[in-house]
């Protein structure tokens, strides 16, 4: 059996246990040659050791690889045409950046004059000409994390695996670099890359399609955008999205794609909420919630904390469902603690969630 | 060092580290010189230290007259010492890489075992030491006598490597898979570079104690031409006809100590990083 003729890579069925702990339950994912793919999730939800286990770095328990239309379930690290960047850089700390660079092609055997060349191209790529002769031990965390990234172009591989490679640099050098793996990406149009991270924010600016996994499962996949506008259950929508989108209690009403909230407030969505009485979710962005301003209010209540940004103002909302509601206003607004603040958002904006968490699907009638 | 240092706590500092390297040096110095003194005079009262008449290196001619001649036994140490590292550092190497990266079934029973060896005095085993060996044939014979050394220098390299291996982070030997070398490849190219100091502390403890050894090489070279320079020097120090030759003893401590002198001084640096590896990480 061989995959579809597009796939850089596909999963099937792959589980992962150490000992009597599972880690992977069994996923199947297909990845398209080209795509730049984002594992993300909270730490222990298995991303990671779904990233080793396409390396090669651990056994599957069960299940196949495949890479490039090969089974690779059982091939060792250096057989399967991979290369990785580490979080913790794991540079050669006994060789400099340049034998840093060339050891993978050295190791295949790659003719001197053509090793220069490649060398020379990645070093250019990522601006560490001058660090050439260092040893890792003489170079800041950004420029090893560079290396890293260098030492796996160089090789001119299918696939990219990064395995949150950016956890251990500082903020500012984080958004610089994570700007520098995007260019990296439009540079290298035909390399599939894959990217474990626990940030949403690399998740989103980076992905072509990001897997949302918890627990050793996948919770969704899809592009940035549709994970934003479409989660598919309320794990996605509280981890895609900053701050949090507010899930407010309730129950379906007794017209059909109406939800009453616990504190008593009737709104009608664009879903199908099902029969009345169930219980639901209310789902609302804090920046899709604005002063009502004459319209029927969605959440009424006081404000209890207020955090200016500059660019925007997020107040915390005791509402009468007894849950805090986080709304984003614009930065000039600056409401102040214990005011009282109505707050409405357009209907298409509402998610609603039902029995296990699932979205609820849009209304029919 | 800062330059608001006190100068009396700096002058105290260097006096009691010149006094503490005096001490240290002293007993070498002095075998030294008593060396270079003239056989009748190395048998006096070691006082003054040093030669008093003249300087001879009379001691060192008849040292070559003890045995079958010091070359022949001085190459049985260097045969027996070289042998014990060599096999002394591929195998705890190996070992250590094992118990470092592998996962396996009793792991840390087998571990506990080796290093439990340590707790044994060698001196309660000779016997079945010497039983075993003569079954197999290799009493009397130098390699028999290195397999002995390197069993008892074993535990302590097998814990010293592993320790080194569990100091060089996993990713790094991760990256070089991923790059595109085979578990052997990882070892040799990148793994041995970084537990080098760990491979110097073992070599160098696996060749003084090879080079010094005494008991075991007395007990299983029963051939005068197979003695190991440590026999020889009891040898000289019996004597002929009961008088004990001191100025060859000396001579002999003094010739023994050069090889260790030098290795230490080469390769200290390497020493005291390996022996202080996996303490901080």
């Amino acid at each position: 059996m061989t995959p579809a003729a597009e796939s850089m890579i596909e999963l099937r069925a792959v589980r992962k246990s150490f000992g009597a702990l599972d880690v992977v339950h069994g996923i199947d994912l297909a990845i398209d040659k080209g795509e730049f793919v984002v594992f993300v999730g909270p730490s222990g939800c298995g991303k990671s050791t779904l990233l080793r286990l396409i390396a090669g770095l651990e056994d599957v328990s069960d299940g196949e690889i495949w890479i490039d239309g090969r089974d690779v379930t059982d091939d060792d690290p250096s057989r399967r045409g991979i290369a990785m960047v580490f979080q913790s850089y794991a540079l050669y700390p006994h060789m400099s950046v340049k034998d840093n660079l060339g050891f993978g092609l050295k190791l295949a055997r790659t003719p001197g004059e053509e090793r220069e060349t490649r060398i020379a191209r990645a070093a250019r790529m990522l601006q560490i000409e001058p660090l050439l002769a260092r040893l890792p031990r003489a170079l800041s965390g950004g420029q090893r994390q560079r290396v890293a990234i260098g030492r796996a172009i160089t090789r001119d591989p299918r696939l990219f695996l990064f395995d949150e490679p950016l956890s251990n640099l500082d903020a500012a050098l984080r958004v610089a670099t994570r700007v520098e793996i995007a260019r990296l990406k439009e540079s290298l149009p035909s390399t599939t890359m894959i990217y474990v991270t626990h940030d949403q924010t690399e998740a989103m600016t980076l992905a072509d399609r990001i897997v949302v996994m918890r627990a050793g499962r996948i919770e969704q996949i899809g592009s940035p955008m549709e994970l934003y506008e479409r989660p598919a259950n309320l794990f996605v929508a509280g981890f895609i999205g900053s701050p949090a989108m507010n899930i407010l209690p309730g129950s379906a009403g007794e017209t059909p794609g109406t939800v009453v909230l616990a504190d008593g407030t009737v709104t009608l969505t664009r879903r199908d909420t099902g029969p009345a009485g169930t219980s639901v979710s209310l789902g609302v962005r804090p920046e899709d919630l604005a002063l009502a301003n004459g319209r029927t209010p969605l959440v009424r209540g006081n404000v209890i904390v207020v955090e200016r940004l500059g660019e925007v103002t997020l107040a915390h909302v005791q509402s009468g469902t007894d849950s805090t509601v986080i709304v984003k206003l614009p930065g000039e607004m600056a409401p102040k603690r214990g005011d009282l603040l109505e707050l409405a958002a357009k209907v298409e904006k509402l998610h609603v969630f039902g029995a296990g968490e699932q979205a609820r699907p849009p209304r029919t009638d | 060092m800062s330059a608001r240092v006190n100068p009396l706590g700096r002058a105290a500092y260097h006096m009691i580290g010149t006094v503490l390297a005096l001490t240290f040096i002293a007993p070498l110095v002095w075998a030294f010189l008593s060396s270079l003194k003239p056989a009748a005079e190395a048998r006096l009262p070691p006082l003054p230290p040093w030669p008093t008449g003249s300087v001879t290196v009379e001691n060192y001619v008849a040292l070559d007259g003890y045995g079958v001649g010091f070359w022949s036994h001085a190459s049985n140490s260097v045969i027996v010492s070289i042998g014990t590292v060599v096999l002394t550092v591929i195998i705890s190497v190996l070992g250590g890489y094992g118990f470092s990266r592998f996962r396996f079934p009793f792991k840390s029973v087998f571990f506990i075992m080796i290093i439990s060896t340590i707790m044994i005095p060698f001196q309660s085993i000779l016997t079945p030491l010497f039983l075993i060996l003569s079954k197999a044939g290799l009493q009397n014979s130098l390699f028999g006598l290195v397999l002995i050394y390197v069993t008892l220098q074993l535990p302590f390299s097998i814990f010293m490597m592993r320790n080194a291996f569990d100091a060089v982070p996993i990713e790094i030997e991760e990256a070089a898979r991923v790059d595109g070398a085979s578990v052997f490849t990882v070892l040799t190219r990148v793994m041995l570079p970084l537990v080098a100091p760990g491979i110097v502390t073992v070599a160098i403890f696996a060749f003084l104690a090879a080079w010094n050894e005494f008991l075991a090489a007395l007990i299983f070279l029963t051939d005068q031409e197979k003695y190991t320079l440590p026999v020889l020097i009891v040898a000289v120090r019996s004597g002929r006809y009961g008088s004990v030759d001191w100025g060859a003893v000396q001579s002999g401590v003094t010739v023994m100590m050069i090889p260790c002198v030098i290795l230490f001084l080469l390769l200290q640096r390497y020493y005291v990083r390996g022996l202080t590896a996996g303490a901080v990480k």
